[in-house]
């Protein structure tokens, strides 16, 4: 009966102006391009706009597993509520999307398009990710921030505002449960603040057998251990081309802190005078995963510098590391720099970026994501996450059947985050944008970049009370490196 | 006081405050506006009332928008000084003449206040519209009021409010009405602990929007804020005096010393000449820089930067040696974080065919707002970089933002014609010239070394004079001594 109601009600819609309707054989051009993307059923409606100028979009929603729903409007907007309802009726089949928009007094329908909803629920609370305006060395308006993947509800984790001339930096969470938390603050003010069960402790991570405080952070699936490395990070700016910015280290070591004790538990081999960085721990935490390229006098050679996926074993137990540094891919064997590794939560994969150079894919439009198989050692390309700009700072949700990647590819220039699946075999899917009440009013308008996202099990409670005078008072931890 | 005979003496202060800064301080009407990007949007209008004292900062950057064209802005910007002048006279609720220009105190101590490049016009919006408040309430008093404006009016004007809550106090002298501060603390910690969780306590109790920089809060802003209160309590309570017209004409010429050595010491030379360069630089008169600088010029990098820009504009770089020089600095600053010193070096650069590195420099200027602003000027720029460097969707971006503003939506609309279309970029002078010159090689910027730089761009074409003239007198000065180290 709803249904007759619905198609009786478009149909009057589209009579009764007196406008004549024509079909085209093309697909609608919305934004985002949603078309053929595989979706959880608890993300939120999968709003669009119609990119034609169109003065009015008339959208019909069927479920090949049943259900339908229609919308009218300036744009695609669905009720959240049926759409959730719509979606979890046809989880592991397809939603067909109708789509007819108007401009002047012609209607124009066009070739239908689906969305898969997938299988394998996405049940993480949402996304964390740090958001300011990109570009150069200033910044201003900065801060944390989550965002409810069922919803379009943001809410500020720490701003900037809260403590002003202070940058807050890269966030991680244990495995995204957020009940292990740790970001880091930069400035005058500057520590790694960790959460632990709900406590929060501000740490002065840099010793005198370390170069620096904590820049690039991983949980050991224990919670009883954090991985940094330490650099010495640098701007520079390209004089041509399709990148700006080039991000590049001229030093750069790993070691591991225990956040019981919060001593640093270090190694020479993790030490040396090439660039160590980006440490991950395996899923049974028994390998510490990072990046290492040989010593090149950047920036000169910053060209020329290659990373490549290395592995360390680390016991637990004995907080010791092995005495040997295995080479997984070698990044100046191929001519290319493997970054941010990434193993996926269920202990199968290792997702990373391969780019030309650097250690900075972000910047890089060549950088694309690849994934290592860990039980055979194989390695392929993650097809459908990347595009022809940059995907970078990737993650996995919790179930490490979801990945979200950011990338450049509405503008070039401000990253936005786009979500994909993995099957068991690791296949991709074709990743959509991270969905917004009007995304083409808040992608376009927007001057926040998206950066470091990661998915959150539950909600962060980050409590700001006490984080201004906690910050200026300037009273840190200090860790001690382990005897 | 007869009434005509204040409107006469409130239109003839109105006319000097316009002269004021119409003539004499015209370049901190350019200052404030290009520090500041306002948006005929509701996502605007809603950003600013997510803080406090948002509808008075709303209202502050709405009419400082106008300083567009100065004549206009310094218009609008003294009628909130005599607004506020004759919301003091009101509520000193005085008929003697001899007190009259005491109500001038407040106002003239904004216009000192306003000396500092930081003090933002949303303070002086704050008290016009708390002032205004509080003779609301002194007219016709009530109990719901107070009850309802405290709170509406510390989150609409911000802390000023404090200052209707002294009058409710004071005016009536009720016991019970001790209990309205005690409100308005409950309000303030209420509003802290719930909308203002990401400001730090100081910034809630003294302002978010009145000064640019953020913890900070000079003390002529709160002795600006007291005048509003304390002048009207003085006049209250002053008998008249015998001989008032003498009385009048004393107070007057005292408060008119005291304004004029009061903006001579807060008003800093050196500040306002390198912001009028920039100005100037702005609106492309080069002549008058170097006029200008030919009377007086502060020794500075930036301003020396400016000098030197205008110098080789207007064909004169031979007289460079007749005006200071700091060395190469002199030339192209290295980049520093603040609103004023990345300006003129990025207008050599754009003109020069650095085509990144003015979009850096102009990238970094813009975000250098510590209070979060952007900056129509700014965003032009990078707007303009964007579109030689042929990446239009950026471009499109900022030029869809622009286009929601009052005068930069036509020259966004005229810019919008040419994302993507060759042929007109091609018939651009600006753009075409720039395409022609800027860098083809790709290599990684490095200030040490701009000599090289320099010489890259100058041999890449042979047109591109300034880049050759600029490597010369880079070299003469690195020879000088006065290099870059």
């Amino acid at each position: 009966m709803r249904r007759l109601l619905t198609m009786a009600a478009a149909a009057l819609l589209l009579v009764s102006c007196g406008r004549t309707t024509v079909s085209s054989n093309t697909l609608p051009p919305i934004f985002p391009d949603y078309a053929d993307v595989t979706i959880p059923a608890q993300i939120a409606p999968m709003n669009f706009n119609l990119m034609n100028g169109a003065k009015r979009v008339y959208v019909r929603v069927r479920g090949t597993k049943g259900g339908e729903m229609t919308v009218s409007g300036k744009y695609a907007r669905f009720n959240p509520r049926r759409w959730h309802e719509l979606a979890a009726a046809n989880v592991g089949g397809d939603l067909i999307f109708t789509v007819l928009g108007r401009t002047g007094k012609v209607w124009t329908q066009y070739r239908d398009f689906k969305m898969h909803v997938s299988e394998y629920p996405l049940e993480d609370y949402g996304v964390t990710y740090r958001r300011f305006a990109p570009g150069y060395e200033t910044y201003s308006r900065i801060g944390l921030y989550q965002r409810c993947l069922g919803s379009f509800k943001e809410t500020p984790m720490v701003e900037g505002s809260l403590i002003p001339g202070q940058c807050v930096g890269c966030h991680t969470a244990n495995a995204t449960d957020p009940q292990q938390f740790l970001f880091h603050v930069r400035g005058k003010h500057g520590a790694t603040v960790m959460q632990l069960e709900g406590e929060r402790k501000w740490l002065a991570t840099k010793t005198d057998s370390t170069i620096g405080n904590a820049v690039y952070s991983y949980w050991h699936p224990s919670g009883n251990f954090a991985a940094h490395s330490t650099n010495f990070i640098h701007q520079n700016f390209w004089t041509a081309g399709n990148s700006y910015v080039e991000v590049y280290d001229d030093a750069s070591d790993v070691f591991v802190h225990n956040v019981r004790t919060d001593e640093l538990i270090l190694s020479p081999l993790l030490m040396t005078s090439d660039f160590e960085t980006f440490p991950a721990f395996s899923r049974d935490g028994k390998t510490l995963f990072f990046c290492s390229a040989p010593e090149r006098n950047v920036p000169a050679e910053a060209e020329d510098v290659h990373y490549s996926l290395c592995a360390i074993g680390f016991d637990p137990e004995t907080q010791t590391f092995a005495d040997h540094v295995d080479t997984i891919i070698n990044g100046p064997a191929i001519g290319k720099s493997i970054t941010f590794p990434r193993p996926s939560y269920d202990g199968k994969w290792l997702m990373f970026s391969l780019a030309d150079f650097g250690c900075f894919p972000n910047n890089h439009m060549e950088s694309e994501l690849y994934l290592l198989d860990l039980r055979d050692g194989s390695v392929k390309p993650m097809t459908g996450a990347n595009s022809e700009y940059n995907e970078s700072f990737h993650n996995w949700s919790s179930d490490s059947h979801w990945i979200l990647v950011t990338s450049r590819r509405i503008d070039s220039l401000y990253n936005c985050i786009y979500i994909s699946s993995v099957d068991e075999e690791g296949n991709t899917t074709k990743s959509f944008l991270l969905p917004q009440r009007n995304p083409w009013k808040f992608y376009h308008n927007t001057l926040f970049t998206f950066n470091v996202p990661d998915f959150t099990k539950t909600r962060v409670e980050s409590k700001a009370r006490g984080l201004f005078k906690e910050a200026y008072s300037d009273k840190r931890v200090q860790v001690k490196v382990k005897e | 006081m007869r009434k005509d005979a204040q409107i006469i003496v409130s239109s003839v202060f109105w006319l000097a405050m316009a002269l004021f800064w119409f003539l004499a301080y015209p370049q901190a009407l350019g200052f404030q506006e290009q520090n500041q990007l306002f948006l005929f949007t509701w996502d605007y209008l809603g950003e600013r009332l997510s803080v406090t004292g948002g509808l008075a900062d709303w209202i502050a950057e709405f009419l400082t928008q106008f300083n567009y064209i100065p004549w206009l802005g310094a218009l609008l910007l003294s009628g909130l000084f005599v607004l506020l002048q004759m919301l003091v006279w009101k509520l000193s609720d005085s008929e003697s003449l001899e007190w009259y220009p005491l109500s001038y105190i407040p106002s003239l101590l904004v216009l000192m206040h306003m000396g500092d490049i930081y003090a933002m016009p949303a303070h002086l919006a704050a008290l016009v519209l708390t002032a205004a408040l509080s003779l609301v309430y002194m007219r016709k008093p009530s109990l719901w009021l107070p009850l309802v404006a405290i709170p509406l009016g510390f989150w609409l004007i911000g802390p000023a409010i404090w200052i209707f809550v002294l009058f409710v106090v004071f005016f009536h002298r009720k016991p019970a009405d001790l209990l309205y501060p005690l409100y308005l603390l409950a309000i303030i910690f209420l509003y802290r602990a719930t909308f203002m969780q990401q400001y730090p306590p100081k910034s809630v109790f003294f302002g978010v929007n009145y000064y640019r920089w953020p913890l900070t809060v000079p003390v002529l802003q709160l002795v600006v804020a007291a005048s509003v209160f304390v002048v009207p309590v003085i006049v209250r309570s002053l008998p008249k005096a015998r001989n008032s017209l003498m009385v009048a004409v004393s107070l007057a010429c005292v408060i008119v010393a005291g304004a004029f050595f009061g903006v001579r010491a807060t008003y800093g030379r050196d500040t306002y000449e390198i912001i009028a360069y920039d100005q100037l630089i702005r609106h492309e008169k080069w002549q008058k820089v170097v006029d200008r600088a030919s009377l007086y010029q502060p020794k500075s990098d930036i301003g020396c930067v400016s000098v030197n820009l205008a110098l080789f504009m207007t064909g004169k770089m031979d007289l460079m040696d007749d005006f200071y020089q700091c060395g190469t600095r002199g030339l192209i600053m290295p980049r520093v974080r603040d609103l004023i010193s990345n300006v003129s070096s990025y207008e050599v650069f754009w003109r020069m065919g650095f085509v990144n590195s003015a979009l850096r420099y102009a990238f970094d200027s813009q975000e250098s707002e510590m209070n979060y602003r952007k900056s129509g000027r700014f965003m032009s720029k990078m707007a303009e970089c964007q579109i030689v460097n042929g990446r239009y969707e950026v471009a499109r971006k900022y030029l869809d933002i622009l286009k929601h503003s009052l005068f930069y939506s036509k020259w966004a609309k005229s810019k919008e014609l040419l994302l993507g279309n060759e042929g007109l970029i091609a018939a651009d002078p600006v753009y075409s010239y720039l395409r022609a010159v800027k860098f083809s090689d790709r290599f990684l910027f490095n200030y040490g070394e701009m000599d090289k730089m320099l010489y890259i761009l100058a041999a890449r074409n042979e047109n591109n004079i300034m880049a050759r003239s600029y490597f010369m007198a880079w070299k003469r000065l690195q020879e000088a001594g006065g290099g870059e180290q």
